[in-house]
């Protein structure tokens, strides 16, 4: 099996146990052991990784071979009338006569009357078919006793009837919407017209007198029919349709047609009754194919077909031009034709969302613009589809991620989904600029608003509401869960202000978890932690220009319309001057878990690469804590540092960890030897949480702060990866201004540790804060990937007062946005803003860039490496944070992208590690 | 072997009809089947039409024909799902080796607009070919696939639902995808794309 003769590589043999054991790691079978030591089998046998490829590929296969399609395409509508009419008569009806297509019958009156017997001999042996062995809800008999009535109305109610048709007409229109541009529930959009088409001919025909047999015959199947069909595929409804078109060739369905064609105006229903105008309805079906063939072309290429939408709405107005008042008052006078329509297939629909809230339609619709009611396709679907930006209702706009907004234009269930999500996401919306401000004085205030703008406000009423609230700029904190989904509206809020906070410990947690076959804390992922681990090589600043900026971007991988924009900016080499002395106040954890020997050895390379940057001028107070903490070394000369670490060897490790009077002692030693003209700071070094003493993090929190408006500032480090209270950590280094880093393993003290210390330590820029500032004229909403914790009100920015992070000399931040570009808007993307104090000269420096519009954003797999690898971390940073987002982030999406990394960053280790992350992720999530 | 096509496609909502359909097996050559078929397979088999000619009209043209066919021969088909996508394969191969030294001036057989890119066929044929090969497979190992890449089970959960052994769940999955790859691979595709 091993040997292919074109393929000189697949002629190596491969041990069979071992090709088992590779096709159960591609299969997610393996534990992370196991993937390990594969892994690096195949590092050493080239052929294994061949092997593991060419499974990987088949896998891909099978598995979108045997995944139900997203999008099913089909044949032209005359080639599907013309299969199903040679083959609905298989085997009990000779097919004579059939190749000649329908659609070229539509003038032959002789033929005409031939081809109705057919299809009355062919409806009826189909529906007897069907009717053997499936049964017939009591909801569509509900139906079809309300359909009679219908039918039994006076002539009056002819014209009603036309209009009916003309709804759904609309109704088709904007399944055949629905239908090319998603995917999930095809079935239940369709369903509901399969019943209408049936539903015509019954009317007229009971007009006719047939027996009342016959017509249940005839109208019983159709649901079933397409019950049974939708389980095998989501195909249904159009062959149905043209099973009507079909039919439509009878004298007595002209109607049917016109329901079809979706076009046929009311006048051209009367003609069809007149038998005289068969041309009229042939042309609208001629219409509707024009206009859903090429939609059923898009093989989800996500642009076009959102962009296409608009058409055949478009098309469906300009046909019925039927006041949306009147079609709305005769949904009311026919209330068993909406919910019931909707809801008749229900009881074959298991994968359908809860049916209650179709009962809701008319309203809900208007406001979510799902297209498949009349009113939606009619106010909502037109006006939305055809301009992106404006008319999406505002709650909509504000509250749904992409994902959803998408789904909710198309699809069936989105009712449900705003229905369950208002409140969540306005919060979202509202505070997401102010997040980290801390005051509820405005809660209560905040939470009527997210109540109101809930029920759907007016997007004037918002605004005023908005600015009231910003004006109190008192918003209540969003959860952590709440905010990272949210995508702003430019048009309301296109400023967005943070504090350039650099760090990768969320990544090293992330990673070290995953590496022991646990799922990370979703609490610990921060994404900006994630894409800000790696080295992007960025271009460093002139000596001039003390920071610069790169901007790149590309399209989002998973999201349609929507694209990444990286902005990196670098700080110049010039820092602080060593001549600057250095007042460092070292709390070392002595408690009883930091005497295992790896954290021993970690602390004690982690105090000589501390030790190693220190010059004569530094002084180092050291000072063990445990229950209590006790001076170790005071005011140590930085040229004798090297000591510190015995001075740490000798210090028993024992008790708990007493934090807060430790921060207490550190506090006052740091400010007894404060020096104005020193660079202030406490290093924590820690391996877990406070257990004795006040271990609540806001008061920790408040002493940082407290000390910080002192002037001295606060890192922390924390050794090991496992039991570390990271949460606490990253809240105290954010009100200190300091770094945050782990050490997990002596070997981590490397060069890149000593950087980090040495940024903390000589920061070349202070109170880094960056404004992105976007134009509502080309950008339709923006999101900030991660820095949730880190953001600050616009007014702030140049608010000097207003703390911000550190970066070192030559150090590199990145911010990731996600953006909706229109691409019928003006202008640039947007401006960034970046704000600093230069330590070096003291003073403030800010600088700004342009966002330029690039209408050809690259694919996300053609684009730069480096927007690769941050786009892929900050997306694999929201797969582990979870919620619904997450959801829609395929792994296996990102798989050619991070194999593409692993070739592009052979060398980095760092990327390394990420594609070993992605690995376990995906054989965590068993793909 | 039971090549009915209905148990190849399983989707959750099926199962009140499929229950219905296998108990009565004694109707399931009647029209309905056949067009079960079609509504089933026209999509997959309109886009392994196109992934191997590149052209929708030409496509659709086949799978046209390859059904009208399957209509004349539907008493003597033993796999019609499987006899499908063979037929089609074998139509597209012919047309394509009938057409090759041909310069094209019909319509039909212009790259229209809409048809796809050409990095998108190689994709397309490649989940056709697959889809050929599930459905000729025996309905033991097409349910072992089921079960894998449908219901998502692991090996120990599938050796529960089937009976066989653990161990030799993975000997089979192996030696079925080990196969497809192989299939795949002389068929000249690389697959390596997803």
């Amino acid at each position: 099996m091993n040997h292919d003769e074109n393929n000189p590589d697949l002629q190596t043999f491969i041990e069979p146990g071992l090709e088992a054991r590779l096709v159960a790691a591609v299969l997610g079978e393996t534990s992370a052991f196991e993937n390990a030591e594969l892994d690096r089998l195949a590092t050493e046998k080239p052929e294994l990784a061949i092997f593991k490829r060419r499974i990987e590929a088949v896998h891909g296969l099978v598995g979108h071979a045997v995944r139900p399609e997203q999008a099913p395409l089909r044949l032209a509508p005359e080639r599907r009338a013309k299969i199903l009419q040679a083959i609905g008569a298989t085997p009990a009806r000779v097919p004579g006569g059939d190749t000649n297509m329908p659609i070229l019958l539509a003038l032959a009156e002789a033929r005409r009357k031939r081809r109705k017997k057919w299809i009355w001999g062919s409806s009826l042996a189909a529906s007897v078919t069907l009717a053997s062995f499936l049964t017939l809800s009591a909801f569509q008999k509900n139906y079809m006793r309300s359909t009679e009535k219908v039918a039994l109305n006076n002539a009056r109610q002819l014209e009603t009837r036309a209009n009916q048709y003309l709804m759904e007409t609309d109704r088709m229109k904007s399944v055949t919407t629905a239908d090319s541009l998603r995917v999930n529930e095809p079935q239940a959009v369709q369903a509901p017209a399969d019943d209408i088409i049936q539903l015509q001919p019954f009317q007229i025909e009971k007009k006719q007198s047939l027996t009342s047999k016959l017509r249940k015959a005839l109208t019983s199947p159709a649901s079933p029919a397409e019950s049974a069909d939708m389980s095998f595929s989501r195909v249904d409804a159009p062959s149905r349709t043209e099973m009507s078109v079909v039919a439509g060739e009878g004298d007595n369905f002209a109607a049917a047609p016109a329901a079809v064609g979706g076009a046929a105006s009311a006048s051209a229903w009367k003609i069809g009754q007149d038998n005289n105008a068969f041309l009229a309805p042939k042309q609208k079906e001629f219409g509707v194919k024009g206009a859903t063939s090429p939609m059923n072309r898009s093989f989800g290429i996500a642009d076009q077909e959102r962009r296409s939408a608009a058409k055949p709405v478009v098309a469906a107005d300009a046909y019925g031009k039927t006041d949306a008042r009147d079609v709305r008052g005769l949904l009311q006078a026919l209330p068993g034709s909406t919910a019931k329509r909707e809801a008749a297939p229900a009881p074959d629909q298991t994968a359908l969302g809860p049916m209650p809230k179709d009962q809701g339609v008319v309203e809900n619709e208007i406001v979510v613009m799902s297209p498949h009611t009349v009113e939606a396709a009619r106010e909502g679907g037109y006006a939305a589809a055809s301009s992106l930006a404006g008319s999406r209702t505002q709650s909509e706009q504000l509250q749904l991620s992409p994902f959803s907004v998408s789904s909710s234009r198309s699809g069936r269930r989105s009712p449900t989904r705003v229905a369950s999500r208002p409140p969540l996401a306005d919060t979202a919306a509202v505070d997401i600029n102010d997040n980290f401000l801390f005051d509820a004085k405005a809660n209560t205030e905040g939470s009527a608003l997210r109540a109101e703008e809930g029920l759907g406000l007016s997007a004037a009423a918002m605004d005023e509401q908005l600015s009231q609230q910003k004006a109190a700029a008192t918003p209540p904190p969003p959860t952590p869960a709440e905010a990272p989904n949210g995508e702003i509206r430019a048009a309301k809020e296109a400023v967005s202000t943070f504090s350039l906070h650099v760090s990768d410990v969320s990544f090293r947690l992330a990673q070290a978890a995953l590496a022991r076959g646990e799922t990370p804390d979703p609490a610990r992922i921060r994404p900006e932690e994630f894409y800000n681990a790696f080295d992007y090589g960025d271009p460093a600043p002139t000596a001039a220009d003390k920071i610069s900026s790169r901007i790149e971007q590309a399209a989002h991988p998973l999201l349609q319309q929507r694209n990444l924009v990286r902005i990196a900016v670098k700080v110049g080499a010039t820092g602080r001057g060593a001549s600057q002395p250095l007042h460092l106040t070292v709390l070392l954890d002595t408690s009883g878990s930091m005497e295992r020997e790896d954290r021993i050895a970690s602390v004690r390379r982690a105090l000589d690469v501390l030790a190693s940057l220190l010059g004569a001028n530094d002084r180092v107070t050291l000072i063990g804590f445990s229950r209590q903490p006790h001076l170790l070394a005071e005011q140590l000369p930085g040229n004798q540092a090297a000591n510190l670490s015995a001075f740490a060897a000798n210090t028993p490790y024992t008790g708990g960890t007493n934090l807060e009077e430790a921060l207490k002692l550190a506090g006052q030693l740091a400010r007894r030897h404060q020096s104005a003209a020193a660079q202030n700071r406490i290093v924590l070094i820690t391996d877990g949480a406070a257990n004795l003493g006040n271990a609540d993090p806001a008061q920790l929190a408040k002493m940082i702060e407290a000390l910080r408006q002192q002037g001295i500032a606060f890192d922390a480090c924390g050794v090991g990866t496992d039991g570390l209270d990271d949460s606490i950590l990253e809240a105290l280094t954010r009100k200190g201004d300091g770094r945050y880093y782990v050490l997990d393993s002596a070997a981590d003290a490397d060069a890149g540790f000593a950087r980090q210390l040495a940024g903390a330590f000589r920061p070349a820029a202070e109170n880094v804060k960056v404004q992105v500032r976007f134009n509502p004229a080309r950008v339709g909403s923006y999101r900030l990937i991660g820095f949730e914790q880190h953001r600050l009100r616009e007014e702030d920015f140049r608010n000097d007062k207003v703390d911000a992070a550190e970066l070192a000399a030559e150090e590199a931040a990145v911010a990731l946005y996600q953006v909706e570009v229109l691409p019928q808007g003006e202008g640039e993307v947007g401006e960034v803003f970046v704000r600093f104090r230069d330590a070096a000269g003291s003073n403030m420096v800010e600088r700004s860039w342009t966002i330029r519009h690039e209408p050809q954003a690259k694919a996300f797999d053609r684009a730069t490496p480096t927007m690769q690898l941050a786009g892929t971390a900050a997306l694999m940073a929201e797969k582990l944070r979870g919620g619904d987002s997450a959801n829609l982030i395929e792994l296996s999406d990102l798989a050619p992208v991070v194999n593409s990394l692993r070739g592009q960053y052979s060398t980095d280790v760092r990327v390394q590690e990420l594609v070993t992350m992605f690995e376990r992720m995906r054989r965590r999530a068993g793909k | 072997m039971e090549p009915l096509a209905f148990q190849s496609v399983p989707l959750p909502s099926s199962s009140g009809s499929t229950a219905d359909t296998a108990a009565s097996p004694a109707i399931k050559r009647d029209a309905q089947t056949l067009a079960a078929l079609f509504q089933s397979e026209e999509s997959g088999l309109l886009r392994f039409a196109i992934g191997l000619i590149g052209r929708r009209m030409v496509a659709e043209d086949l799978v046209q024909e390859t059904f009208l066919r399957l209509h004349q021969v539907w008493d003597q088909v033993e796999n019609p799902r499987g006899w499908l996508y063979r037929s089609l394969r074998n139509l597209a191969l012919n047309h394509l080796r009938d057409h090759a030294r041909e310069t094209e001036f019909d319509e039909a057989t212009q790259p229209a607009q809409s048809d796809p890119a050409p990095e998108m066929l190689g994709q397309m044929e490649a989940i056709g070919m697959v889809k050929m090969l599930l459905a000729e497979m025996t309905e033991e190992d097409r349910k072992l696939i089921r079960l894998k890449y449908h219901e998502n089970l692991k090996y120990q959960a599938i050796s529960q639902r089937t009976g066989i052994s653990v161990g030799n769940v993975g000997y089979r999955l192996h030696h079925l995808l080990k196969g497809l790859a192989d299939t795949l691979r002389r068929a000249g595709i690389e697959g390596s794309r997803r």
